[in-house]
């Protein structure tokens, strides 16, 4: 029987909420909520950035042997149109509150792909055994995204964020 | 594996078995040379060898055809001996790729003999007997028998090669043909030759009596230059040397690996000298199984030692190896034997003797000489094989280990076991590895990202009132605030609609603007796309009928005069005329000032003159600043009295009326170029007679000099002043006689012009008649006297 392996919407180091095949909307507020409240604002100028997103596997049920090689990547081609970018950086497993400056570092998520994924086990390594069952494993991540002054507004095309890992 | 099931085929010498848990798999690995499956276009299918269909190639010609194996072969059935076998690779059976024989000569003891082909019988499961000769097919390849008997005198069988979509090298260390497809690929080889046994093995001799295997037969090839070449088989150099047997066989061994398994066979007197050498003295890589291999010990005369090798391409597994055995059946012997890596490249040669390096990966003390011998491997042989997983070979040689291993001289005793090898029929003796691995399986999990993106315009509640009132007090222009809209792609509708509900002073302008018959809505889309300066926007604004004081007296809802409003401009200010409405808006600015204003600006003087006609502005104001102290452009307005819809009459009676100083609108229409003639034509257009004029002139105390001045200066035609009175006929003595008198000074410049030529030419009689002559003649003869 196949582990089952979670996404996380982590609101502190081992804290978080299930968004596998759900939706991460980035919002102008700390809050891991679907709606339409506090959305980001095209700025006259300049850019302006989300409050950030940290994001954790989450061992729901044990692998046969282990899960290792835990990876994060996009289909690497942003669909969100002009103006809106979205940086993706490994936090390892220092917890930090989210924030809405800019993000130090980083990269474009649409940079990484299958073939070039963000390693997400570089800290918190594996193999993940049956032990580490209902825990988190592998490292946070943090995205956040930007919205430049020629944006345009509505509510954007979901963009999809895979968590790829090998199982024995 | 009787546990698992076979699932499938991963190439054509490996076998895949699943197993309850599918992440772990089992696969047997045959050599390349002893291949399990072939391709038959779609996906790998067993090979079963002994199929053979009697159907047609594709010219017609019947053929019996065994295709189910790794090489297709095809027996012409006809008595044909051109073409008479042909072979393909099972991946490329449409035939651009494809070996074929025909059969040229065949001699045996000197005497030729005859080829019939007519007879074909099946020998076996996979030999048929055609004529002279026999065809084997196998799965690793491809045997065209000579059978002999007391061929004691020679023998000679000579094949011509055909090829297409190949070519031939022969490899000397091998002493073998090889046959590579254009692109470099291996298809097939001619195997070193022998004198065989109906089993297809070479003939064993004492190795007392020939230790190195006696060279009985020989092979060559010749390159016809057509495409073609002979392959032809004789008497090797040893052939004469030993009694052949009654019965004995030399083939065309067409062989379908490269790769090979076999062994190296070695001697020396000197146990060391034996166990270190490098090179062997006998290879085999043709047996099928072997009597004594692995071995190590004294043949009666001298220590032998014979290492078997064995090479398993792994290329196509993938996966962790967590198990893996080594299976050799044993032929005879109970001796001991050891597995190791090894490392001999391709084609085993005798080099290879010791191509074999490292720690044993498995040994058994007891060789089974009728089982498999099963070598599970140590964790070094697992690594070695995980390095070749999904890489490439992976290569072992099988040793006796107690003395050859262990480097034990036997004494005077021989260890020896048997096995079998690739090359032998069937699967049942196969060696192989099993190799068990753990697959990881790549799982992904997603999430969706995603955002609400709103415009700041939508959400803000932006005072207009503060906007407008925030672009008066800084006196930007309403240009520049309708450019700002645009450009920030703010509908102005919206703009406007917004300041209509905030209670502004534009709301009037609005509503009134669509009262009228002008829309709005173009007027704005105007304003958006481009580049329509207020100016513009309050012409359009006027010829839609709204007047400019009603408008300027909108935004303030109350009835102020345009006169009230203008009053705040300062006179002779630069200010734009935005400004200047603007400042309207607040003030109580007199007309007179906006027109003066308004000069300096863009604004048409025939749009300022018909707002003056329209309204009830004081003309003389116009003209007294205009004279006075501005640089307006008179000539312009008088050019806008004569040509537009100005009334002279207007103008001169208000002149008058006003005690306008005529002298200053006559001085002022002699320096701006005016034609007075326009001005008097003028006046008689409106009805006013000369008298009014003159007594104008009188009123105003003109200089009836100046004015006849001015008149001559601008070429006004004195006739119009003469007609109605005396004083015009005494002004038209004088004014006649001063120029006459100038010519006559001027003829006396002229004395020496005596051309008889004039004279004769100005006797005008019209003119003499008229009365003029006299004075004409007068003159003219004065030169004369």
């Amino acid at each position: 029987m196949p582990a089952t392996i979670q996404i996380h919407e982590m609101s502190a180091l081992d804290t978080g909420a299930d968004k596998t095949s759900g939706t991460i909307r980035f919002k102008d507020a700390d809050n891991a909520t679907v709606d339409a409240n506090n959305p980001l604002v095209v700025p006259a100028e300049d850019t302006i950035c989300s409050y950030t997103k940290k994001l954790r596997p989450y061992m729901e049920a044990p692998p046969g042997t282990n899960i290792s090689n835990l990876r994060w990547y996009s289909d690497g081609s942003s669909g969100f149109g002009t103006g809106i970018g979205v940086t993706v950086k490994n936090l390892g497993v220092t917890w930090g509150a989210n924030y809405k400056t800019a993000m130090s570092g980083g990269a474009d998520l649409f940079g990484k792909t299958s073939g070039s994924p963000l390693d997400g086990d570089g800290t918190d390594a594996g193999p993940f055994v049956p032990a580490d069952d209902n825990s988190y494993i592998g490292d946070l991540i943090e995205l956040q995204m930007s919205v430049h002054h020629d944006a345009s507004n509505g509510e954007l095309t979901d963009e999809t964020l895979t968590l790829a890992y090998d199982e024995i | 594996m009787s546990d698992i099931i076979a699932s499938g085929f991963l190439s054509r010498n490996i076998v895949e078995y699943l197993t309850a848990d599918k992440s772990v798999r089992q696969y047997r690995c045959n050599t390349l040379q002893n291949p399990l499956a072939y391709y038959d276009g779609e996906q790998f299918r067993p090979v079963s060898i002994m199929d053979v269909a009697d159907t047609y190639s594709a010219n017609g010609e019947g053929i019996y055809l065994r295709d189910k194996s790794i090489v297709s072969v095809g027996i012409k059935q006809a008595d044909d001996a051109y073409k008479f076998i042909g072979l393909r690779p099972d991946e490329k059976q449409d035939g651009s790729e494809q070996l074929e024989f025909s059969l040229e000569a065949i001699e045996v003891n000197g005497k030729s003999q005859t080829i019939n082909l007519s007879t074909k019988t099946a020998l076996s499961s996979i030999s048929t007997n055609i004529g002279p000769l026999v065809v084997q097919s196998r799965r690793q390849g491809c045997r065209i028998i000579l059978p002999l008997t007391n061929a004691d005198d020679g023998f000679k069988m000579s094949l011509r090669l055909h090829l297409t979509g190949m070519t031939v090298e022969y490899i000397e260390s091998l002493d073998e043909y090889w046959i590579f497809n254009e692109r470099g690929r291996f298809r097939f080889r001619f195997g070193k030759p022998y004198l065989v046994g109906l089993d297809g093995d070479p003939i064993q001799w004492p190795s007392e009596e020939f230790p190195s295997r006696p060279n009985l037969v020989s092979h060559s090839l010749k390159d016809n230059g057509d495409g073609t070449f002979i392959y032809t088989k004789g008497p090797g150099p040893d052939f004469g040397k030993v009694t052949l047997p009654e019965r004995s066989f030399v083939d065309a061994d067409i062989v379908y690996s490269a790769t090979t398994d076999g062994f190296v066979y070695h001697e020396n007197a000197v146990w060391a000298t034996l166990h270190d050498a490098a090179t062997g003295t006998s290879v085999d890589t043709t047996s099928s199984s072997i009597n004594g291999c692995p071995a190590a010990g004294w043949n009666g005369s001298t220590f032998i030692i014979r290492r078997c090798f064995f090479s398993y391409n792994l290329s196509t597994l993938s996966g962790t190896v967590t198990n893996v055995s080594e299976k050799i059946y044993g032929y005879n012997g109970d001796d001991s034997a050891c597995v190791q890596k090894a490392n001999y490249g391709t084609a085993l040669a005798t080099a290879d003797y010791d191509a074999f390096s490292g720690v044993y990966y498995a040994k058994k003390t007891v060789w089974d000489g009728g089982n498999y011998n099963t070598f599970s491997y140590n964790a070094t042989g697992i690594a070695d094989v995980e390095a070749a997983v999904g890489v490439g070979s992976h290569q072992s040689c099988l040793r006796e280990y107690a003395h050859d291993y262990l480097d034990a001289s036997p004494g005077t005793s021989m260890y020896a076991n048997g096995c079998y090898f690739a090359n032998n029929t069937g699967t049942t003796y196969d060696p192989y590895l099993s190799i068990t691995l753990t697959v990881s399986t790549t799982y992904t999990k997603t999430a969706s990202l995603d955002a609400l993106i709103q415009k700041a315009g939508i959400t803000k509640t932006v005072s207009l009132d503060a906007l407008l009132q925030k672009t008066i007090t800084a006196t930007a222009s309403l240009d520049a605030l309708l450019q700002k809209a645009r450009t920030a792609s703010v509908g102005l509708d919206a703009l406007l609609r917004a300041a209509k509900t905030g209670g502004i002073g534009i709301d009037a302008l609005v509503r009134m603007t669509r009262g009228q018959t002008l829309s709005l809505d173009a007027l704005v889309q105007e304003v958006k796309s481009g580049t329509l300066s207020l100016d513009a926007f309050v012409q359009i604004v006027r010829v839609a009928g709204i007047g400019l004081d009603a408008l300027v007296a909108a935004p303030r809802d109350v009835a102020t005069g345009l006169d009230a409003i203008l009053a705040a401009a300062p006179a002779g200010a630069t200010v734009s005329l935005d400004a200047l409405l603007q400042a309207a808006k607040s003030g109580a600015i007199n007309l007179d000032a906006l027109i003066v204003v308004a000069g300096q600006q863009t604004v048409s003087l025939d749009a300022l003159l018909q707002t003056v006609r329209t309204g009830a502005v004081s003309l003389d104001a116009l003209i007294s600043l205009s004279g006075r102290t501005r640089n307006a452009q008179l000539d312009a307005l008088l050019l806008a009295v004569r040509t537009r819809m100005i009334s002279l009459d207007a103008v001169l009676l208000a002149t008058r009326l006003d005690e306008v100083s005529l002298d200053a609108l006559i001085s002022l229409a002699r320096t701006r170029g005016v034609s007075l003639d326009a001005i008097l034509a003028g006046g008689a257009q409106a009805g006013l007679s000369l008298d009014a004029i003159v007594a104008a002139l009188k009123c105003g105390a003109v200089r009836l000099d100046a004015l006849l001045a001015a008149a001559g200066g601008a070429g006004v035609s004195l006739d119009a002043l003469l007609v109605p009175e005396g004083y015009v006929i005494h002004a038209r003595s004088r004014i006649a006689a001063r120029p006459r008198v100038a010519r006559v000074e001027a003829a006396e410049r002229t004395t020496s012009v005596v051309a008889p030529v004039r004279c004769t030419s100005v006797v005008a009689p019209e003119r003499v008649v008229r009365g003029v002559a006299p004075v004409r003649k007068t003159r003219i003869k004065a030169p004369l006297q």
